[in-house]
């Protein structure tokens, strides 16, 4: 299992980076909110919380940062990208773990955004000495609204679906 | 989509609006505008815009030639000048930050600044 369990968190890491770098050329046809983007990679995030916990997802989400920066060649976009994950992950982690009855993944993959949204303007305006910038907040969790809403639908049905794989792979290796 | 994740979406678009107004309302109260007359590159007056006080012209004499400025609530402009293009009347008022309206033969400008911090030209992440 524990090779297994490498595989797959490589394998969602990697599509994770997929994701990120395939992300950068779609255009948000939105203006007035510079910055605004999908955050597709944050599928990978929360399904690697749900399916495989905390502890990997923060790796996941880490790993996944490091080598999207890699890929896109921005290296300042690390700073904002690694306080991003890790923040939305654990916020993440504590709304599903402890209130998963009251909101379902949509509710906790919003809650994600927002984390995301303000440890990224929180980066922002220490890096560029300005506290002005969180007058993009209202605007930006306006968005994180319906990137939520789509993060958390898309990783229901794969979180759905990698669970029932990896449950079946679990008897099996139980019975052999 | 549970109950709780319909009430979770419009406590944050009701914040988001509130944000928005709040922020809105900020940048408007922070928008001091002065009004700067520049002669021959330095500064020869500088005023308040108030937008409840009253209209006032003023005489700008330079070695150059004389002019004659109009400051009201919004803005300011050139009503009057000796020089020969009269190319500052037709440019008009000006009402907004950064703003300028030049008279180029009497060499007077007159800028409008705001005193807010200067806004983030961009972001990239």
């Amino acid at each position: 299992m524990k090779t297994k369990k490498l595989v797959y968190l490589s394998l969602i890491t990697t599509i994770g980076t997929a994701l990120n770098i395939l992300e950068s050329f779609i255009p948000l046809p939105i203006s007035g909110v510079p910055g605004a983007k999908l955050g597709l990679a944050n599928i990978v995030n929360l399904v690697a919380l749900v399916v495989f916990g905390l502890k990997y997802g923060l790796i996941v989400g880490i790993l996944r940062s490091i080598l999207a920066t890699l890929g896109t060649g921005a290296v300042t976009g690390l700073f904002y990208s690694l306080s991003g994950a890790i923040v939305s992950t654990i916020v993440m982690w504590i709304v599903y773990n402890f209130f998963s009855k009251k909101f379902s993944l949509i509710g906790v993959s919003i809650f994600g955004a927002l984390a995301h949204n303000i440890a990224q303007l929180s980066v922002a305006s220490v890096m560029i000495h300005n506290v002005l910038i969180f007058t993009y907040l209202p605007l930006m969790m306006l968005m994180s609204l319906f990137t939520g809403y789509f993060i958390g639908l898309s990783s229901n049905y794969i979180s759905n679906h990698l669970k029932n794989i990896l449950g079946n792979n679990n008897y099996e290796t139980k019975e052999m | 989509m549970t109950r709780w994740d319909r009430i979770l979406i419009i406590l944050v678009i009701f914040f988001a609006i509130i944000g928005i107004i709040l922020v809105k309302s900020i940048s408007f109260n922070e928008g001091q505008l002065y009004v700067v007359v520049e002669v021959d590159g330095k500064e020869y007056k500088k005023i308040a815009l108030d937008p409840n006080g009253e209209t006032q012209t003023f005489h700008i004499h330079t070695p150059y030639g004389n002019s004659k400025v109009e400051v009201d609530q919004q803005g300011a402009k050139f009503i009057e000048s000796d020089c020969k293009d009269q190319l500052c009347i037709k440019m008009g008022k000006i009402t907004k930050p950064n703003q300028t309206t030049i008279c180029l033969p009497n060499r007077i400008s007159i800028k409008l600044i705001s005193k807010k911090e200067p806004e983030i030209d961009g972001i990239s992440y």
